[in-house]
This record gives C-alpha cells, sequence and structure tokens, in this order.
C-alpha cells in the first residue's frame, strides 16, 4: 500500500510539520492569552489587585 | 454641641442616623482619637454578662476591612457602641448622586466585602465561638476609603448578640427569608416541590419603618410563613393565606444576599426590586456574564441554591480568569491542540519508526535473498534454504510484504519448478583444508576425500563426516574403495583396509601412498612414494608378492607435497593379475603376478613423463605424455599382446577405463572408444575445454576450464551444468545417484544428487517425434506436439492420432496454438492456415495475402483489398473490411497501410471489450485504442512486437529487453528479463507468465512474475504450457513426458523449507 520509505520520510515531515504547527500554534496562543489578559484586566481588573489575603 | 459620654467621648457631630439609632463622630478626651459612637436606644434584655461577654467578642474583631469596636457601655437608658472611625464617605452618596462603578471595582470591592465576611461567619468569635452575621450589609454601610479600600460597617450589634427584636430590614438588599418568605429547597412552597415540609425555624419581626428599611407591614401578607393545611399542601400553593408573621434570624447565606444586592446596585446603579423573584437580571451587554452569575447566584431567593458560604462567592471573584468561559475555552482548545499534536506526533514518530524498520527489514531481506543466491550457486542448499527463510520474515506491522527477490531467493533454494531428472545440487561437506582427492562408493551414498594429512569418509545422503582417518603426509597419498563398506587409503602407519560401516580397521600392511584395487576386489597393490617395489595383497590383506622394479621408481617430486598424483600410472588389471606401472626414466611396464619375471615392456625409457589408462577386460588401454605435449594413445590387447588402437597427438588427452569402457577426452569431447574397432562414440561435449571427467557407465560428469561442470546422460546429451564460481573444478566422481565436485583450492565438496519426478508425469508421447512445443487441449483430452516443419496430434496416452506434415515450412514465420481449441495457427508472409486440433484437419486456408497478423482475439489476413478477421477457434470471419495497400487488419477499426503512414503494426489485443494496437514508425512505438485514438507513444527498437495483457503492454524487441507500460498511466513500470525472446504473456490469477525462447541454447523456459510489479518469482525451465482452469503449470524435457505443477503460494513454500519437505 505505502511504500516504506514514503512511511519513514512521511513520518519525518508529520513530526517536523506538526512541530512547526506547534511553534506557531503556541507563539499565536500565547498572544491570544496576553491579549485576553488584557480584556481580563480591562473587565476585572488587573490580577494582584483581586483577591488579596489579610 | 460637645457633649460628653462616659466622661471618655466628647460628641463632635451627628453623621447618621437610622432604624437602630443615632450616629455620631465622637473624639476620645485622653488619646484625642476620633472615634464613631453609636447611640442605640433599644431596650437590650441580655443580661449584662452575657452582654460583656459578647461585647468582648466584638471588640476583638480585627480584619483591615472592618472597623475596630474598641468598647460598648450603657449610659442613661442608651446602649453605646465605640467603633473605629472611618474616613471617606459610604457607598450610598455616590449612588444617590447617580455614580456607577465599573466592574473592576465592584470586583474588588466585592473581593475586600467577601474577605470580611469570611472573617466574620467563622465560627471562632467569642464564648462559646460562634460566626458573626452583619445582616444589613447594603452600599450604606459600606465606606469607600480615601485609599480606595471599602470598609464593611455598622453591625447589627444586637443582632450579633441574638436579640429577637432587632433586625432592620433594608430594601432591595434584605433576603427574603429576612421578611419571612422561604424559598428553601424543602419549603412547601416552592413552586416545583412536592415533599412534605420541614419545621421552619424562620422567624421575623417587626421593623422600623424607615426611608433604608422597610416595615413588615408592607410585606404582602400572604407571603409570610405558615404551616399549609393538608388541602393546602395538596394544592403546593406558594405562600398561605394566614396573617402570621414569622420571626427569622438571618445566616451567612442571608449576607450573601445583600452582598450580591449591593454589588447589584454598585454596577448597575440601580437599587435591586425588593422581591427578590422579581429582581431583574443585569444586562448581558454591560457587564460580564460571570459576573452576572456570581450576583444572580449570591440573589438567589432559595438560600439553599445561593452560595452557601463567603468563601464560595469569594473563591468565585477570585477566580474569575480561571472560570471565564473564555478562559475554559481556551483550556479547552489548548488541551485538543495538545493531544492533537501529541497525536500527530506519536503518530509521525511511529510511522517513521515503522517506515524505518520495514526499510531495515528489506534490506536484510534483499541481503538474504542475495546470500541464498550465493549458497545455491555453491551447492549449498541448506544453507540456501535457511537464508532464503531469514529473508522471509514473517509479515507485520514492522515486516514489509515479501520481497520479489527473496520469494524467488526460496523458490530457487527448493526447486519447486525444476521437474526434470537429474542431479541437483543436494549437499556440501566442509573440509579443513583444500581437497586432494576424492572417490565414491559404488553405491554412490558414501564418499572419500584426502586432505592435507587426513582422510575423512563422509556420507553423500547427509553430508556429515563419518569417520576421519590419518594418512601418510603427502600429495600422493590414496584412497580407493573396495566395495560400499571398505575402503583401503594409504594410513600414517601403512596401507590400511577399513570398515566404515563397522568403523575398524580390518587389516594394515606396509607403508604405501598409490593404492590400487583390482575391479573384484580381491587384490591390493599399494607402492610408497618412490620406492622401486610394489606390495601387493589379498583382500584380507597378506602379502601375495613384491613386484621388484629392478631400481626403477616412479616419477615424485623431491617434496612430494607438491606431486600430482595424476601423473603417474599405477593400476591392477580387473582380476588382479597383471600391475601396469610407469617410471621416472618414462618406462611403462605391465607386471604379471603368476610370473613376475615376465613383465610386459611397453616402454623401456621414453620422454613421457605423464602417464595415465588403466584395464578393460583384456584391453589395456593409455596415454603418455611429455613436457611438450606431445602425447601416444594406445589400447592394448594383452593376451595376444597387439595394439588394437593408437594414436600421436600433438597434446596430452585425459583417459578414464573401467571394466566396461575406455573414455577418451578430447579437449571439449569425451567419447567412448572400441577397444576392438577404435570406434568412437561420443560421451559428452561441452563449450569448453574438459579439465577432469567421471563416467559410472551411465552418466558422466565433466568439470571445464570455465569452473564449470556438467552432467550428461547415457546418450551424452546434457543435463545440468553448474558453476563452481571462482574455483576450478578439479575433483569430480559420479556413481549411481550420487555425484561430487571439489576444486584443489576449495575446501568444500559439493554433493549433487539424482532426483526423478515421474510422480509429476501427467501425458506421455513418443520422445522420438522432433517438436518444439507441446501443448495440451482445453479438455485436457489431447497434446499437441509441433514445429514449423509438421504437428502431431496424439490422446492423453499418447496414441498418435494424425501426424501433419505443414507444407513450405520454411517459409512459416509464426506459429499460434489456440488454447480454446486445441487448433493450430500457422502463420506465412503471404499465407494462412488453420488446423483443427482435434482431427489435424485444415479448417482455414488462403494463399496471395498482402499480410497475416496474429492476434489473440484472431487472425487478421489482407488480400490487398479486403481485410478479414478470422476467428481462430472455428475458423470463421468474424469482421470483414476494405483496406489498401500492402497491409490490413482489424483492431476496432480497419487499419491499413493508409493509416500505418509508413509505420508498422507490431501487436494488437482486446482487453475486455476494449481494443489496442501498437504502430512502430522510426524507433517511436505509438499506442492506439480501438478507436483508432492515440494514446501514447514510447522509444521502442526495430522488429519487436507488444503483448497488451490485463490494463498493460508489453513492448518486446527481438534483440532487447522487454520493458511493461500501464496503458493507465501511460509509465513505464519495470523491464523484464533481458537477452531472452518473449514468446508469449499469460495472465493466471496474481502472475504474469512470460515464456521465452533462448535460440542460442535453443532452450524454452518461463517466468514466473508478481501481476502488478512484474518482478520476476521464479524460473520456470521447460515450461510449455499454462493450464489456466486449473492454475498449473506444463513442462516438457523432451524426455517423452509432460509434467505438471501447481503454482505454490509463498507460505506453502516457508512451511515446506521449514519442514524439511521438498521430496
Amino acid at each position: 500500500m505505502f511504500s516504506n520509505e514514503l512511511l519513514f520520510y512521511g513520518g519525518i515531515v508529520v513530526v517536523i510539520l506538526t512541530l512547526i504547527s506547534a511553534v506557531i500554534f503556541f507563539v499565536l496562543f500565547y498572544v491570544n492569552k496576553i491579549k485576553l489578559n488584557a480584556k481580563f484586566d480591562k473587565e476585572y481588573g488587573e490580577k494582584s489587585k483581586v483577591g488579596k489575603k489579610r | 454641641m460637645s457633649e460628653i459620654i462616659a466622661g471618655t467621648y466628647e460628641l463632635k457631630n451627628k453623621i447618621g442616623s437610622g432604624g437602630g439609632g443615632v450616629v455620631y463622630l465622637a473624639e476620645h478626651l485622653r488619646l484625642g482619637k476620633k472615634v464613631v459612637l453609636k447611640a442605640d436606644k433599644r431596650k437590650i434584655t441580655t443580661r449584662p454578662e452575657i452582654l460583656r461577654r459578647e461585647v468582648d467578642a466584638l471588640k476583638d474583631l480585627k480584619h483591615t476591612y472592618i472597623p475596630q469596636v474598641y468598647d460598648f457601655f450603657i449610659e442613661d437608658d442608651t446602649v453605646y457602641t465605640v467603633i473605629d472611625y472611618v474616613e471617606g464617605e459610604s457607598l450610598d452618596k455616590p449612588l444617590k448622586r447617580g455614580e456607577k462603578f465599573s466592574q473592576p471595582q465592584v470586583i474588588k470591592w466585592a473581593c475586600e466585602l467577601l474577605e470580611a465576611l469570611c472573617y466574620l461567619h467563622n465560627p471562632v468569635h467569642g464564648t462559646p465561638p460562634k460566626g458573626i452575621v452583619h445582616s444589613d450589609i447594603k452600599p450604606a454601610n459600606i465606606m469607600f476609603k480615601p485609599d480606595g479600600d471599602i470598609c464593611l460597617i455598622d453591625f447589627n450589634i444586637a443582632l450579633a448578640l441574638g436579640e429577637e427584636n432587632v433586625v432592620g430590614l433594608s430594601a432591595g438588599y434584605a433576603s427574603p427569608e429576612q421578611y419571612g418568605l422561604d424559598f428553601s429547597t424543602d419549603s412547601v412552597f416552592t413552586e416545583s416541590s412536592k415533599s412534605k415540609r420541614k419545621s421552619a425555624k424562620r422567624k421575623t419581626t417587626a421593623v422600623n419603618d424607615t426611608a433604608e428599611t422597610v416595615a413588615m407591614k408592607n410585606i404582602d401578607e400572604t407571603k409570610t410563613l405558615k404551616m399549609p393545611t393538608s388541602e393546602q399542601s395538596k394544592n403546593g400553593s406558594k405562600y398561605s393565606s394566614s396573617s402570621l408573621k414569622k420571626i427569622i434570624v438571618p445566616d451567612a447565606r442571608s449576607d450573601i444576599y445583600s452582598l450580591g444586592a449591593t454589588l447589584y446596585h454598585l454596577l448597575s446603579g440601580k437599587r435591586p426590586h425588593k422581591n427578590a423573584v422579581e429582581v431583574e437580571f443585569l444586562s448581558g451587554d454591560d457587564f460580564s456574564p460571570l459576573i452576572i452569575k456570581i450576583i444572580t447566584k449570591a440573589m438567589n431567593p432559595n438560600p439553599d441554591l445561593r452560595y452557601q458560604s463567603a468563601e464560595e462567592m469569594l473563591y468565585d471573584f477570585t477566580h474569575l480568569r480561571e472560570n471565564d468561559p473564555r478562559t475554559k475555552k481556551r483550556k479547552k482548545i489548548i488541551i485538543a491542540a495538545s493531544m492533537l499534536f501529541s497525536l500527530f506526533l506519536v503518530g509521525g514518530a511511529f510511522t517513521s519508526f515503522v517506515g524505518l524498520s520495514r526499510m531495515e527489514t528489506m534490506q536484510k531481506s534483499l541481503a538474504f535473498a542475495e546470500y541464498s543466491q550465493n549458497a545455491l550457486e555453491s551447492g549449498d542448499i541448506d544453507l540456501a534454504i535457511k537464508y532464503a527463510l531469514d529473508a522471509l520474515p514473517e509479515e507485520g506491522l514492522l515486516n514489509p510484504p515479501y520481497t520479489a527477490q527473496s520469494k524467488k531467493a526460496l523458490t530457487d533454494s527448493l526447486g519447486v519448478y525444476d521437474l526434470s531428472d537429474g542431479f541437483k545440487p543436494h549437499k556440501i561437506v566442509e573440509l579443513p583444508s583444500e581437497t586432494l582427492k576424492i572417490a565414491l562408493s559404488p553405491d554412490g551414498k558414501t564418499g572419500a576425500v584426502v586432505y592435507s594429512s587426513s582422510t575423512a569418509v563422509f556420507s553423500t545422503e547427509t553430508g556429515e563426516i563419518m569417520v576421519i582417518l590419518p594418512i601418510v603426509k603427502s600429495a600422493l597419498s590414496d584412497i580407493k574403495y573396495v566395495n560400499n563398506d571398505v575402503i583401503v587409503y594409504a594410513g600414517e602407519k601403512g596401507i590400511t583396509a577399513y570398515n566404515i560401516k563397522t568403523n575398524n580397521e580390518i587389516w594394515k600392511g606396509k607403508p604405501a601412498t598409490h593404492i590400487s584395487i583390482s575391479a573384484d576386489g580381491q587384490t591390493v597393490a599399494g607402492i610408497y612414494r618412490d620406492e622401486t617395489f610394489a606390495t601387493v595383497y589379498d583382500i584380507n590383506g597378506n602379502i601375495k608378492a613384491t613386484v621388484s622394479f629392478k631400481g626403477n621408481k616412479q616419477h615424485i617430486l623431491e617434496n612430494d607435497t607438491f606431486s600430482d598424483p595424476e601423473y603417474n600410472l599405477m593400476t591392477l588389471s580387473a582380476n588382479g593379475q597383471y600391475l601396469a606401472v610407469n617410471f621416472e626414466n618414462g618406462g611403462l611396464r605391465i607386471y604379471d603376478m603368476e610370473d613376475l619375471e615376465n613383465d610386459i615392456e611397453i616402454y623401456d625409457k621414453s620422454d613421457f613423463n605423464h602417464f595415465e589408462g588403466g584395464f578393460c577386460g583384456k584391453y589395456f588401454a593409455y596415454t603418455a605424455s611429455d613436457t611438450k605435449g606431445i602425447s601416444e594413445f594406445a589400447i592394448i590387447d594383452i593376451s595376444e599382446l597387439v595394439q588394437t588402437v593408437g594414436a600421436d597427438l600433438d597434446y596430452h588427452m585425459d583417459i578414464l577405463i573401467n571394466e566396461k569402457n575406455i573414455y577418451l577426452c578430447d579437449k571439449n569431447t569425451i567419447v567412448s572408444i572400441n577397444p576392438i574397432t577404435g570406434e568412437q562414440k561420443e560421451t559428452a561435449y561441452t563449450d569448453s575445454d574438459i579439465t577432469v571427467f567421471a563416467n559410472d557407465g551411465v552418466n558422466t560428469i565433466a568439470a571445464t576450464k570455465k569452473n564449470n561442470f556438467v552432467f550428461f546422460d547415457e546418450i551424452a546429451s546434457k543435463t545440468e551444468e553448474y558453476n563452481m564460481g571462482q574455483a576450478a573444478c578439479n575433483f569430480v566422481d559420479i556413481s549411481k545417484d550420487y555425484a561430487v565436485a571439489a576444486g584443489n583450492d576449495t575446501r568444500v565438496i559439493r554433493i549433487l544428487k539424482k532426483k526423478q519426478y515421474e510422480s509429476a508425469n501427467t501425458y506421455s508421447y513418443d520422445e522420438e517425434y522432433v517438436h518444439d512445443e507441446a501443448r495440451i487441449n482445453k479438455d485436457e483430452s489431447k497434446i499437441m506436439l509441433f514445429s514449423y516443419k509438421g504437428f502431431r496430434i496424439c490422446d492423453i496416452d499418447g496414441k498418435v492420432i494424425k501426424d501433419v506434415l505443414i507444407p513450405n515450412a520454411e517459409k512459416v514465420f509464426d506459429q499460434q496454438y489456440i488454447k480454446n481449441s486445441g487448433n493450430l495457427a500457422v502463420m506465412y508472409k503471404d499465407a494462412f492456415r488453420l488446423y483443427s486440433g482435434e482431427t489435424g484437419d485444415l479448417l482455414y486456408e488462403e494463399e496471395g495475402l498482402k499480410s497475416v497478423l496474429y492476434t489473440p482475439y484472431g487472425v487478421n489476413i489482407f488480400n490487398g483489398t479486403d481485410i478479414k478477421l478470422i476467428d481462430s477457434d472455428s475458423g470463421k470471419i468474424l469482421e470483414s473490411g476494405k483496406g489498401s495497400g500492402n497491409f490490413g487488419a482489424y483492431c476496432g477499426i480497419f487499419v491499413d497501410e493508409k493509416f500505418l503512414d509508413g509505420g508498422t503494426l507490431i501487436g494488437a489485443g482486446k482487453i475486455k471489450e476494449d481494443y489496442y494496437f501498437a504502430v512502430l514508425k522510426d524507433e517511436i512505438c505509438i499506442i492506439y485504442d480501438g478507436k483508432g485514438e492515440k494514446l501514447f507513444e514510447v522509444s521502442a527498437e526495430k522488429q519487436s512486437e507488444t503483448f497488451f495483457i490485463d490494463t498493460k503492454v508489453i513492448i518486446s524487441p527481438l534483440h532487447g529487453t522487454p520493458a511493461v507500460y500501464s496503458l493507465e498511466t501511460e509509465q513505464k513500470i519495470t523491464d523484464l528479463e533481458k537477452d531472452a525472446y518473449l514468446t508469449y504473456v499469460t495472465e493466471l490469477n496474481d502472475y504474469i507468465i512470460g515464456e521465452y525462447y533462448l535460440s542460442v541454447s535453443d532452450e524454452r523456459y518461463g517466468i514466473l512474475m508478481d501481476k502488478n510489479t512484474f518482478e520476476t518469482l521464479a524460473y520456470l525451465p521447460d515450461l510449455t504450457d499454462i493450464d489456466i482452469n486449473k492454475n498449473e503449470l506444463i513442462f516438457d524435457f523432451h524426455k517423452g513426458t509432460l509434467r505438471r505443477s501447481r503454482i505454490y503460494p509463498i507460505n506453502e513454500l516457508i512451511n515446506i523449507a521449514k519442514e524439511g519437505d521438498m521430496d
């Protein structure tokens, strides 16, 4: 069905593409997190000021 | 106003008033500290000691968001509470001004308030320890300090004390239960509840009617709690009709409600409806859904559904980000993404691992397949099979499908498709050092070999060494078989007779290197190196005679390690009477055991130094050669002392003599010579000079200078040929069903065994009838043997039905056997004849044709104007049309010279209902469909022909390599077998079988190929026909029988190899 070389190199390509995609995804995710935190700061106040224990 | 209270506090000004009393700003006279004095005129019913204790509890309250209670005293029937002064303004003031607060701000305050409530509600205050409920949380009771924090003020001290008539209700902020409304889960008054109401422990008290509070009388009296009648319980009505007021002691959840209502007000700027069930939801457009949710939950009319503690509510406020739907969504996304990436990573890595593993396995498989082929070529069948099995690891995820090379290696090593009778590689024997001499027993079942300083006896059936015997360290050391069980060899301590069956020495004599045994097995003669006498023994080892050479000795090198024993002649006659010996001086004498003094002198002296010969009955034959190659050959009648045959030659000829025949080897030919007449009969003929040979009276084995050894049968037909590779073949012997071959520079002896496959016989015919091909008809009732010259039809028993001579055989250019009908189509350049396979009669005949073309779907003939397609089965005309020029054929359309435009139609086929044909022009082969549409073109050699099969076309040049192309993709798939003429291609299930003809050797064979890849799976020597119905192959060895074999699936071959059952 699939040649051995296709499996081997295909697998490597999948791993590489996955790693690249993961890096891109997590970078975008991190940027999104920063933006969301800014929104949260705006909605809920800055994190350090909320929930101080006494 | 300067009123002094308790002699300690100076009232400064009034700062507020409410249902609970008046609130003053005061100053501690001694400390100068500002405090708040709250004067409460209500009657306190609590006993003083309890009062003191509870006040102390309040004084112990210490929290950032709760003002310190410093003191509590009664003066003039007024209860004074001294509380820390909190700067700032209460939150009700900005609300009244119409201000709203930002959500973050409100959240911050909510957390601070909840921290305060957590502290208050914690049951650690006072003795006994208990929690404290504020009970009047509202904006007015929350101070907004200059630092931005808040402070929860105005504790209802009386409530803290458990007073029953103290509670003030702040409309909109008070919880429903403070109004005596019970929405709890187990209440009979909930709409969904049908269970029995638990006893209510709620109490309500009257309240003062102030701006901040709402008196009980303003509450709909129908909403007060009362024990329902049984009838009312059945109806499930929410409220009783009684006007009985109840008493409620607010708990932590009431504070929760009040806080929620306060937050509601702070966010929306609107005080919530005093009726909890009528409170409007906060708008999702203005506030975060999570905040709305928290406040809504806090303000649930059912206290059981609110936050049950301040901690719970505080937790939600401090975990807004975590609980925010967007965060949860992100979490889900990150989890899903992580899982997906992990899946792909693991999947990709695993796939790569599988691919690598399969690649490695395939490499190993190919290597083992090659090892197997090498082992097969070296004659080691067992090793070849072992390697072939190693090349076929069990198929699985990590192991790729079997390679064609591996399958072929196993097929070749098992030899399942080689059904020809003859000597096949059987075993090998590995020696510690190179072979010096070898001999087989008369029955061929054992062999003896001399090497370095030992001789070994081995089994030809198993290849195992049975015994090792020490011998004289000399290249001259000899070994001979007396009979199947007894050998005589040049023992280390003397000539020795040894019984290999019983494994013991029979007798020992004087030292000897050169040994001869009479054909009757009764006499043994031995000469030791260059001694001047020979000792003759009887079969029991008794010395019969000592033959003196009178000072003469045989030609031996000083270091006889390098002596060639074949250069000296010492041989006994069949009955042991005569002993022929040659000498160093070129002499050759025959000694008579009965009269030793009367020896026969062949040569007294001569220049000859290489003598070979022996006795054949009463004749003595020999060859003698000198260093220049000058030779003499002679046959002498010993009884008459007459030379009957002789010749002078300028090259050496080997001679082999046994009791039946005299064989002479003249370069590449072996002949047997009649000792009387000198008549020669060819025994063997090879394509290169023969170096050594052996004959057992039936078969001959001859080694050549090309490092081959070749077998011939009794009629001098070559049966098998094997190659020794790099090693020369210096020693051969053959006896009955076994043969051996070895080289003096190898340590391996090849054992070959005669195999016969009579069980595979299917049909027989007269072996004398000369034919090129043999075919069996579809119903297996007749056999046709044919060549261009004619054909013979036989029944299955070989009985001749008809012999037909084909006219003008020299003009025939092609013949095709029609499997379906058994007919024979004979194509000439200008004629066509179709013969019946049943009767041999002519079914169709036409001459004077311009072109004749055979295709699998019929024979195309063209007479210059008419194109006809003749049915090969019936001889009827299937299609007819017009054409012009010198060529015409039907290929779905009528193709003539005009269409070809200078090209040549080299083949046509029909796959299912579709026609295809190929035209060769200027070394370009163009493939057309049945409508005459060009499909594609490829380069091709002149004189090519095509085969259309399945979805492929094979372009086969007359001299070159056939190539396979896909009709669908138009791409080349592979090349086929080189240097052989492809004559026919058959599709059979998962296989393609190509039939080849090698004109150089007049050899026909087939190749079994994988249907998809066209990789070679097996060679099919002497393949003549394919039984498509039974999926069987038919072989013709031109020995009078046809043999049949099925096609073995690879798994069956593996089982055969593992079980070791190849017979």
